[in-house]
């Protein structure tokens, strides 16, 4: 199994913190409705959260539908904005 | 007139999806206000003299039906306070169904902002002041959209919540965006981003129902609020103010009073709470003495809510 990088473990541990009741967190779940089940205050916290713990600040740009389709495509998002600003 | 005549169907442009319809539902109380409406709508009659003429007819109008079942379930009203209460809540409900549809016509918006009476130069310069970031807190009381009206005018860099209904209103004001925020589990998010930019968000308290709910008491019953807002201004650390537009006689003002912030310390739901309550005492004291500016009656007594509080 493909271990995952500092930056999608991090974001995996604050959805994990983050999952509703009956939720879960996989790479093919939905952020919102059945998939990890957040509502509009917890996915605030999720990304003021990430955005602490990666060091990055997210913006529009980074809330598309094609980003927030999964689990897997906002994970990989915040990794590649993760690398665009490393030195 | 037979009981086999057809009605005079009411018209409007934006719904009355919160019962308002059914409290005019007796021929004798819709047919004088559905009249002047029509001359103000085709042009005849400007705003404010359609607002007058209102004003006459609701006192002729004798008080009956939902409309009065209201006002005494939720205000106990004292018979001998009865008449004069229906008056002005009637007189309320059809003024601000004439401002709705004239502020939405191209034609006669403009004529619809005179009414507004200008706030003070001194609030202007506050929600202005660049990079001064600040979440305005709207309700549903007094005359629909006329808040988000004045808002629209005063080109800031504005981000409002509103329904489907309304979104499109904003269409000629490049500053603001209007969003409805029911569809988009990322809309308190976008929200945020917009306030760390040093921009204006302007929502009602009793809007949008994003996040969890608190139950809070308004007059004889109660409203489920979001706790999305609050907890935007807790995340975020932003001032907020109350804005609401009223009427007072037959024009609008607008009131708008900084929100006392919540005390530090407080969990969660408490913060939210003490906020959200900071935010409903002065609200429900708008509904409890000027019945011109009830709007959304059976929202603010819904059959459910009257339950769970014991009503």
């Amino acid at each position: 199994m493909e271990q995952r990088s500092p930056t999608a473990a991090a974001v995996f541990a604050i959805l994990c913190r983050h999952v509703a009741a009956g939720g879960t967190v996989t790479e093919d779940a939905t952020l919102f409705d059945a998939g990890v089940g957040l509502d509009s205050i917890g996915f605030l916290d999720v990304v003021l959260e990430i955005e602490e713990a990666v060091g990055i600040r997210l913006g529009e740009e980074d809330l598309t539908e094609e980003v927030l389709a999964t689990v897997g495509s906002f994970v990989a998002h915040v990794e590649r904005r993760r690398a665009a600003v490393r030195p | 007139m037979s009981d086999a005549a057809p009605r005079k169907r009411v018209p409007y442009r934006t719904g009355w999806r919160d019962g308002i319809r059914s409290l005019f539902a007796g021929r004798g109380r819709i047919e004088p206000a559905v009249r002047i409406r029509e001359r103000v709508q085709r042009g005849d009659l400007r705003l404010a003299e359609g607002l007058e003429k209102l004003r006459h007819t609701a006192a002729s109008i004798r008080p009956e039906g939902l409309l009065l079942d209201w006002g005494r379930r939720q205000l106990g009203l004292a018979p001998a306070a009865e008449a004069e209460w229906f008056q002005r809540a009637w007189w309320g409900l059809w003024a601000g169904e004439m401002f709705r549809d004239q502020v939405h016509s191209m034609a006669r918006h403009d004529d619809a902002m005179t009414i507004i009476d200008r706030p003070s130069p001194a609030l202007l310069d506050r929600l202005r002041a660049t990079g001064q970031a600040r979440i305005l807190a709207g309700a549903h009381v007094g005359p629909p959209h006329a808040a988000l009206a004045w808002l629209l005018e005063q080109k800031l860099p504005l981000l409002a919540w509103t329904a489907a209904a309304t979104a499109s209103f904003g269409g000629t004001a490049a500053e603001a965006s209007l969003v409805d925020a029911s569809c988009q589990p990322n809309s308190l998010t976008l929200a945020a981003f917009h306030l760390r930019r040093g921009g204006v968000f302007f929502a009602a308290i009793d809007g949008i129902a994003a996040g969890r709910l608190i139950l809070l008491r308004f007059l004889n019953g109660g409203v489920r609020c979001s706790t999305a807002i609050p907890a935007l201004a807790r995340r975020l650390e932003l001032p907020t103010e109350r804005l609401i537009a009223l009427w007072k006689g037959n024009r609008i003002t607008i009131d708008c009073e900084p929100v006392a912030p919540a005390a530090a310390g407080l969990d969660e739901d408490s913060w939210n709470r003490a906020w959200l309550e900071a935010c409903r005492q002065p609200i429900d004291e708008v509904l409890r003495t000027s019945p011109e500016n009830i709007r959304r009656l059976r929202f603010w007594s819904e059959g459910a809510i009257c339950k769970e509080i014991g009503l």
